[in-house]
């Protein structure tokens, strides 16, 4: 038997320690060893000698390389450090300029690098997230293929009990109701689903109160979050307690189990209540069907490497077990990677909408190219800067100093500068972040990315980063002069004609350009689909949401009193509201009277008599629905023009029958006939083209949701919306009102484009500051650089005119040439996507010299300053001293 | 005294080594610090005091013979230096002086 040492401990050592003191050490540490191993056993002297090499893993035993001798020893660090800051005392303004343009860069790329992080987590939060899969379906259901996120809620039995091993799956059906603890204070609870038992041990959600293990498979068992257990019970633990859930099948009580945290911003679920799955056998008790609205599906495998084998065997089961009707639309599993969700699917049924890769990495490079910007600021303006330094390059040049020191010496300072703007920066973002930047990024990224480590060591490597490709060109141009040029003041021969500070500065110029023009298309973008005659009366619109089934039962009572009001011009009774984007349920619909188009399902609103006139859409034939007129209550149905030329018909769409199936607590199924044909208005985003519409008038209290008014005025709207207020909670005083304003949520449609031309015009404006204080910076240089040539120009008799032509006649060729760089970028990208909408604006020439003018005024405004000074000075001050 | 100071270990170590009477290494003064003490100290702890003292200048060092329980490595013998010697005695010096007056009959 091997009775030494181990043997990685003793290498170990010898790789940290330093040679001098190895062998006394190592000597010792056999000793021990030999005396342990004689006096106990053979395994505890192994341990004790493994214990006792750390032991002497410290730093005095440290091998000294050479730069931990240099950082401990060398005086030259002392020095280059006091050069360093007399350098930036000497030369305020540059040192100025270079760190806040680098402060800005850094701010904007860190805050948008953030942003990219933030979005790349999404569902990281969980244990083997890669092992997780969501599986939807793609399906032809009633002639329309549908890429659904969800599968068929039978589906996961079937599946759990063929492939037992290896695999776990788990359902989330989100199933909306009414959820109260006392009968009069009902809530919608638009979150709540039902999960299977297994779901926590898929999704350990943060648990705060009470207990997650096999809660779930005991029926109406509940799990809520933070936010509804305050909601619903205040500081009461709510654990143990009941609440009690209400759909139109009845009312089942639920008793509470757990208390999870509040889901973070980065997951791709949206819930609040989570109750078992068992419960459904009595809330939904004919769930278990091929043909029920579909479920949230999810997968673990233990082997993520087996996924094929897995989906392969799953699509074989799917196609066993599932109903024959079901596999008539010819069924196909789709396994999405968890961590892919966010970032990738774009499904029907999401949880939430999600981003997409290209939307983050557009946000990362505008970060990039921002810090771009910067660093070429600091690299022109230090480069320019380099002559200053040539008698101190050229003395100790004389003197005996190496290449590598004067290196190391401008290092030292480009590292410095960089180190001040990073710490800067830091604390620029941490002091802004709640003020502006959570506001900007819509509270995408959360405080607490800053202040993790991850951060901590970007920074670090950031500044090691940025000193290496920021300071390797000025240092390299600063210490290139030779000592007996210097000292002959013989300089000509080092003064470049500027040509790369020249590209540089056009780089800088096409980058702004191209920014600018991309705001200029977000924002007008915005504005048209913000201003579109989108078909309706958007301004003065507001609309009561009804509450409860109290409210949406007797809603007619409560129009009434609304009516009475002085300010309100109509009240008319919808399922929905437009800019809310759902609700247009799509509902079958049957031709009888054409005879080629087969069955659709159509997006359908339900509404009373007075809608269209609340809205003033506008009838294109034929006539609104109307009270006094029986049979228009059930029989009567207004098409847009989208479905009448669907259905080819026109004027003639008038009188022609048309079957529609509402579901409603049960299948209605109304056979009327086409009394009107309105205008199309865009009820959904002017993403998609105005798609057939039936409207129908509702009654039923199933879909009375919302009371639409038609304000006279905007004026004095607060006290109008508290006279509203006032009628609502006399009619129903158990609940706040609920009011929400038509404009604004159609804006929210655009939020995704509202975000962005935000965060494009806040960080273009950061970039243009950043090239103007670059020009600014330049300008000066130029000012101090020519100051004699324009003396001489002057007293030969150069008119100010003249001179200025003089000074900013590069700057036109510079932008010259960055519009003919960036233009056709812009062209090629804003033609992409523009194309993304149905409605869009054409990004016409005139947005082109709208941005050229910018350009010029930025480059001329920050370099106006020093023209001027060129101007006015004497030219004597300039010449004397020759 | 700056730099002459001694820490209470750094004393206890040099007072070994001298007491162990060229015969003061690494594991040599561990053993004799938990024999007369029953302290244990940690091995890695010795060395850098141990050489902490050599460059104050309190002890020298030479490398000594090897053993077979070593495996084949040399020690690194310890000895007082007269600087050493002279502020071991100092210390004895001050803390007898301080201890008399409180049991002046000891002495």
């Amino acid at each position: 038997m091997n009775q030494s040492p181990p043997k990685w401990p003793s290498s170990f050592l010898r790789w940290f320690c330093n040679p001098a003191f190895l062998e006394e050490i190592e000597g010792d540490l056999h000793e021990i060893f030999h005396e342990k191993k004689t006096n106990k056993s053979l395994d505890f002297a192994r341990r004790t000698f493994i214990l006792d090499v750390l032991k002497f893993f410290r730093w005095s035993n440290f091998k000294k390389t050479r730069i931990m001798k240099y950082s401990i020893n060398n005086g030259l660090w002392k020095h280059n450090l006091k050069i360093t800051f007399r350098v930036f005392r000497k030369n305020v303004l540059f040192t100025g300029i270079n760190i806040s343009g680098l402060v800005l860069g850094i701010c904007a790329f860190t805050v948008l690098f953030l942003y990219y992080i933030q979005e790349n987590s999404y569902d990281k939060i969980f244990p083997n997230y890669d092992q997780i899969f969501r599986i939807g379906v793609n399906l032809t259901d009633d002639g329309q293929f549908t890429e659904s996120a969800k599968a068929a809620i039978p589906l996961r039995n079937v599946l759990t009990e063929s492939i037992s091993q290896g695999a776990e799956f788990a359902r989330m059906l989100p199933w909306p109701g009414y959820v109260h603890k006392q009968v009069d204070d009902k809530f919608k609870e638009s979150k709540f689903v039902f999960a299977d038992e297994n779901v926590f041990s898929l999704f350990p959600f943060k648990l705060i109160n009470g207990s997650t293990t096999n809660t779930l498979s005991a029926p109406m068992q509940l799990v809520i979050t933070k936010e509804k257990a305050l909601r619903y019970f205040g500081d009461k633990n709510p654990v143990g307690q009941t609440l009690t859930y209400e759909d139109e099948n009845g009312q089942f009580e639920f008793a509470i189990a757990a208390v999870i945290e509040n889901l973070p911003e980065n997951t791709h679920f949206d819930f609040d209540f989570i109750a078992s799955f068992s419960s459904l056998t009595q809330v939904v008790p004919w769930h278990n069907n091929w043909f029920y609205p579909n479920t949230y599906l999810y997968a673990k495998v233990n082997d993520s490497d087996q996924i094929d084998d897995t989906k392969k065997i799953a699509q074989e089961i799917l196609l066993q077990n599932a109903h024959r009707g079901y596999l008539e639309g010819n069924p196909k599993l789709i396994f999405q990677s968890l961590e892919n969700i966010h970032l990738t699917s774009d499904r029907q049924g999401e949880w939430k909408s999600n981003n997409t890769q290209i939307n983050i990495k557009f946000f990362l490079a505008l970060g990039a190219f921002i810090l771009l910007i910067a660093i070429i600021n600091y690299v022109n303006l230090t480069t320019a800067n380099s002559q200053q330094r040539s008698k101190e390059i050229g003395i100790k040049k004389a003197m005996g100093s190496e290449k590598s020191q004067l290196i190391k010496q401008f290092f030292v300072e480009s590292f410095m500068t960089i180190s001040i703007a990073i710490i800067l920066s830091v604390i620029l973002i941490a002091v802004l972040w709640k003020p502006l930047i959570s506001q900007l990024l819509d509270g995408a990224v959360a405080y607490s990315v800053l202040v993790s480590y991850q951060a901590v060591l970007v920074v670090v490597f950031g500044v090691i980063a940025l000193s290496a490709i920021a300071g390797t060109y000025p240092t390299l141009a600063t210490i290139r002069f030779n000592p007996i040029d210097v000292m002959k003041n013989n300089l000509s021969k080092y003064l470049s004609n500027g040509n790369q500070r020249k590209i540089l500065v056009t780089v800088q110029f096409s980058i702004s350009m191209c920014l600018i023009l991309f705001t200029i298309l977000l924002i007008r973008q915005y504005n048209f689909l913000q201003n579109k005659n989108v078909g309706f009366t958007k301004d003065y619109q507001v609309a009561l949401k009804m509450l409860d089934n109290q409210d949406k039962q007797n809603y007619q009572n409560l129009k009434e009193e609304l009516r009475k009001l002085p300010f309100i011009e109509s009240v008319a009774v919808s399922n929905t509201v437009i800019g809310m984007g759902e609700g247009f349920h799509g509902f079958p619909v049957k031709f009888p009277d054409h005879p080629d188009k087969i069955d659709s399902e159509w997006y359908t609103l339900g509404v009373d008599e007075d809608y269209l006139e609340t809205y003033d859409i506008k009838l294109v034939s034929g006539r609104n629905f109307d009270k006094t007129i029986a049979t228009d209550e059930r029989l009567a149905f207004i098409i847009n023009e989208a479905a009448a030329e669907f259905l080819d018909w026109n004027e003639e769409a008038v009188g022609k029958n048309l079957e529609l199936t509402i579901y409603t607590s049960k299948a209605d199924n109304r056979k009327g006939k086409i009394i009107g044909v309105v205008e199309d208005f865009n009820f959904q985003s002017l993403y998609e083209k105005v798609k057939p519409l039936v409207i129908y008038v509702n009654k039923h209290q199933y879909y009375t949701d919302f009371l639409n008014i038609k304000l006279k005025s905007n004026n004095s709207i607060v006290s109008q919306v508290k006279a509203i207020e006032e009628v609502y909670t006399a009619f129903n005083p158990s609940k706040p009102m609920e009011l929400v304003f038509v404009d604004d949520e159609i804006k929210r449609t655009y939020q995704r484009e509202l975000a962005s031309s935000k965060i494009m015009t806040t960080f273009t404006i950061l970039s243009i500051l950043i090239a103007a204080l670059g020009v600014f910076g330049l300008a000066t240089y130029t000012h101090r650089r020519r100051a004699k040539e324009i003396g001489v120009r002057k007293v030969m008799g150069a008119s100010p005119k003249h001179i200025a032509t003089v000074l900013t006649k590069e700057y036109f060729y510079i932008i010259l040439v960055s519009c003919i760089i960036s233009w056709p970028l812009v062209y090629i990208f804003s033609n992409q996507w523009l194309s993304n909408f149905a409605y869009s604006i054409s990004f016409g020439p005139f947005n082109y010299l709208l941005g050229l003018i910018l350009v010029i005024v930025v480059a001329l405004g920050s370099s106006l300053y020093q023209i001027l000074k060129s101007l006015k000075v004497n030219p004597v001050e300039h010449l004397r001293d020759e | 005294m700056k730099g002459t100071f001694l820490g209470e270990l750094e004393e206890l170590i040099l007072l070994t080594a001298a007491a162990l009477n060229e015969n003061a290494y690494g594991v040599a003064i561990v053993a004799e610090i938990k024999n007369t003490t029953g302290r244990e100290v940690n091995i890695g702890a010795i060395h850098t005091v141990l050489r902490r003292l050599e460059s104050k200048g309190f002890l020298k060092s030479k490398l000594g013979g090897a053993t077979t329980e070593r495996g084949g490595r040399r020690k690194r013998i310890y000895t007082p230096t007269h600087a050493g010697q002279a502020t071991l005695d100092q210390a004895y010096e001050i803390r007898t002086s301080l201890y008399k007056r409180i049991r002046p009959s000891m002495s």
